[in-house]
């Protein structure tokens, strides 16, 4: 489809009218910068409406930063009369994927204005491909689902501090608790593994002890935890992760505890490794030793030789760790 | 039996027991060609699980009618047999793995029963000692108001010697069955749980008390007794509460008539959790202390099952030494934890409960 170049005032651009709009990006700052330096390499793309001013298709932040600039007038490329809507909406998709990759509350956007012209998602994923946006019918689906979420999980989302997976679950959950997480996600930054531990932990903490999850994550110890200046973000995540699992799972926390204390009682040297079988659930036990020498080997080898006959030991292989309350 | 809807496969249309059934139901049934229109029913349903409890299908068992019991990898089996009567349970207990084993979950009762019986002589004529079962897929004793099976099951069962039926349940429908001449080859067996799970997971059951009552009565009149404390729920205070039904297990049923006695904890595949939540939002079962076990089924931690286990085992032990109590699906571990022995030191679990079974039940091997 052909553009014509033109010259418009910028006054006759509508900002407010977002029909078309895809970029979820604000900041000027650096794009005026640019453009002062430079110009205006790519004209915004326009379409004129009946009221006589002219909506922006894409360039939302070039005719702010240029209005930023002071420029009264900006050169621009005109649709010409006569394209529907869908036809307009696949331009702006377009000349926003052709220049970068777009984020997912711009990839849902771009999904929400669309779909309303495709019977179904395969059809509409198929027609995106061509306009520089690679989808699938599953994916439009997700991104259909994005669109419910609230404006600050969406605002997360396009942070990226939390991923499609995640965003998806808390779409799940009613709208405080969604908002919970994702704003301790937002803030501590946790990784997408993490974010899954801590998630379910949470929705099962709040749901066994009849508590909300808002409750839970910013009042009491988490919010100490959280809002405490001599921590790091990552010493954060790591008090929070530990916080969480103890108040889930009491039992399993305090059989680890346990025993890594007679792990430790039984003084072994950096170089051996006494592993449990993951949850203790298998009954195999194992050792792993490092060594550079047939001297060091030897010396292993009698540390070994001296565990069988340790109560620490003995206990450990058996899982009878006197410390632990295994129910309660 | 409460089914609001109920389908009839036309390959079986023309069978007697269909016109039984629909009219035991009081219910006119809807004709189909295959299954599909009756799984698609429940599929689409708001709540398939609910709507296949009052959704009723009435087929042939298209595959074998006797299949052993799909025992997971790791853990020990008992390698017991599953006499495939129907699917599915009306009864509606917030722990019930079938929520999410069937797909789409929906009751199903195979009315070609002749193939059935024709099955049966096949294993008995095999000379081999078997336990043989109706409860795994389905309660054993739902389906008796509408077609008192277990009836004929036991009379057949009474007419041999190298088998046992084993007749499951959660519900007390056993009147038209006390006076049957059982021959002992039918073993009447009963979940248990502790009186706060079965009032509060465990809808539509008959009450402990009613239970133990029915147990009582069959007991009276000869038949083998067996019960099965699974799935143990833990819960703070658990074991004080498991104690007491043990007691009035004891106290109510003479021990000499029992032939096993089962411990298992709650285990499931993690697709269930979703569908309990929805299910039963009340329910804090799923929230217990779980770990991915050796099969990928979600098991309680091994220490705290294990703890159970030996307070419950040594109990049994000291109330009733000669029983046979035994694990369903635990490993090697938490045998030798709870009962100081492996199975395999006994010969296997299945020899363990088949001695258990010629000794009750007079079986010839």
């Amino acid at each position: 489809m052909k553009a014509n170049p033109i010259s418009i005032r910028l006054t006759q651009i509508n900002t407010e009218d977002c029909e078309f709009q895809i970029s979820t990006r604000q900041s000027v700052d650096g794009l005026a910068a640019s453009i002062a330096q430079i110009g205006l390499i790519h004209p915004p793309l326009v379409i004129s409406r009946p009221d006589s001013a002219y909506a922006i298709v894409s360039g939302f932040r070039r005719v702010r930063a240029c209005r930023q600039l002071g420029w009264s007038e900006t050169p621009a490329r005109l649709i010409p009369d006569g394209r529907n809507t869908m036809e307009v909406l696949a331009l702006a998709v377009a000349d926003n994927a052709q220049h970068r990759d777009l984020n997912l509350i711009e990839q849902a956007r771009a999904v929400a204005k669309l779909s309303p012209f495709f019977a179904n998602d395969a059809d509409l994923a198929a027609y995106c491909g061509p306009l520089g946006l690679s989808l699938n019918p599953e994916l439009v689906s997700r991104l259909k689902r994005i669109n419910r979420l609230s404006l600050a999980i969406r605002d997360c989302i396009g942070r990226g501090s939390i991923s499609l997976g995640i965003a998806l679950e808390l779409e799940k959950l009613d709208g405080p608790a969604g908002q919970a997480l994702a704003g301790l996600f937002d803030g501590l930054r946790p990784t997408l593994s993490q974010q899954k531990e801590m998630l379910s932990m949470a929705k099962d903490i709040a749901a066994s002890e009849d508590l909300s999850v808002p409750d839970l994550l910013e009042t009491g110890e988490l919010a100490k935890i959280r809002s405490n200046r001599n921590f790091n973000r990552q010493q954060k995540v790591k008090q929070v992760r530990a916080f969480l699992k103890k108040r889930r799972y009491p039992g399993i926390q305090a059989f680890e505890d346990a025993f890594e204390k007679s792990r430790r009682a039984l003084e072994l040297p950096e170089a051996i490794t006494l592993r449990p079988p993951p949850d203790f659930e298998a009954q195999k036990f194992s050792i792993v030793l490092t060594f550079q020498t047939a001297a060091e080997l030897a010396a292993h080898v009698q540390t070994l030789e001296r565990l069988p006959a340790d109560s620490h030991f003995e206990a450990i292989i058996n899982k009878r760790l006197a410390d632990s309350d295994p129910i309660h | 039996m409460r089914i609001q809807t109920l389908y009839i496969d036309q390959a079986v249309a023309d069978h007697p027991l269909c016109t039984t059934i629909a009219a035991r139901l009081g219910l006119s049934p809807e004709p189909v060609a295959s299954s599909e229109a009756a799984y698609r029913f429940v599929a689409d349903a708001a709540d398939p699980v609910a709507t296949g409890k009052r959704t009723l299908l009435l087929t042939r068992n298209k595959g074998a009618f006797i299949r052993p019991c799909p025992g997971t990898s790791y853990y020990t089996c008992c390698n017991y047999m599953i006499l495939h009567i129907g699917t599915f349970c009306v009864m509606d207990c917030a722990y019930c793995i079938l929520q999410s084993y069937f797909h789409p979950p929906l009751l199903q009762y195979y009315v070609n029963q002749s193939e059935m019986m024709t099955a049966l002589d096949t294993v008995f004529a095999e000379g081999e000692i078997r336990r043989i079962g109706t409860g795994e897929f389905t309660d054993s004793l739902i389906w008796e108001s509408v077609d008192p099976v277990s009836e004929k099951l036991i009379k057949k069962f009474a007419g041999q010697d190298q088998a046992i039926l084993e007749i499951k349940s959660k519900s007390v429908d056993i009147e038209h069955l006390l006076d049957l001449p059982h021959n002992r080859k039918t073993i009447m067996a009963w979940s248990l749980n502790t009186e706060s799970v079965v009032a509060c997971q465990e809808r539509g059951t008959a009450s402990l008390e009613a239970r133990l009552r029915a147990a009582s009565r069959c007991q009276k009149r000869g038949y083998p007794l067996a019960f099965h404390f699974d799935p143990l729920i833990l819960y703070p205070g658990c074991e004080t509460d498991y104690l007491a039904v043990l007691d009035r297990l004891f106290n109510t049923i003479d021990p000499s008539r029992i032939v096993w006695i089962s411990l298992g904890s709650f285990r499931f595949m993690p697709d269930l959790k979703p569908i309990v939540q929805a299910r039963f939002p009340a329910s804090k079962i799923i929230y217990g202390e779980f770990i991915k076990g050796m099969d990928g089924k979600m098991r309680y931690f091994k220490p705290q099952r294990l703890a159970v286990y030996r307070t419950l085992v040594d109990r049994i032990r000291h109330k009733a030494p000669q029983v046979t109590a035994y694990f369903c699906m635990e490993d090697d571990e938490a045998w030798q934890h709870a009962f100081g022995f492996t199975p395999a030191e006994k010969g296997g679990l299945p020899a363990m409960l088949d001695r258990a079974a010629i000794r009750h039940c007079g079986l010839r091997p």
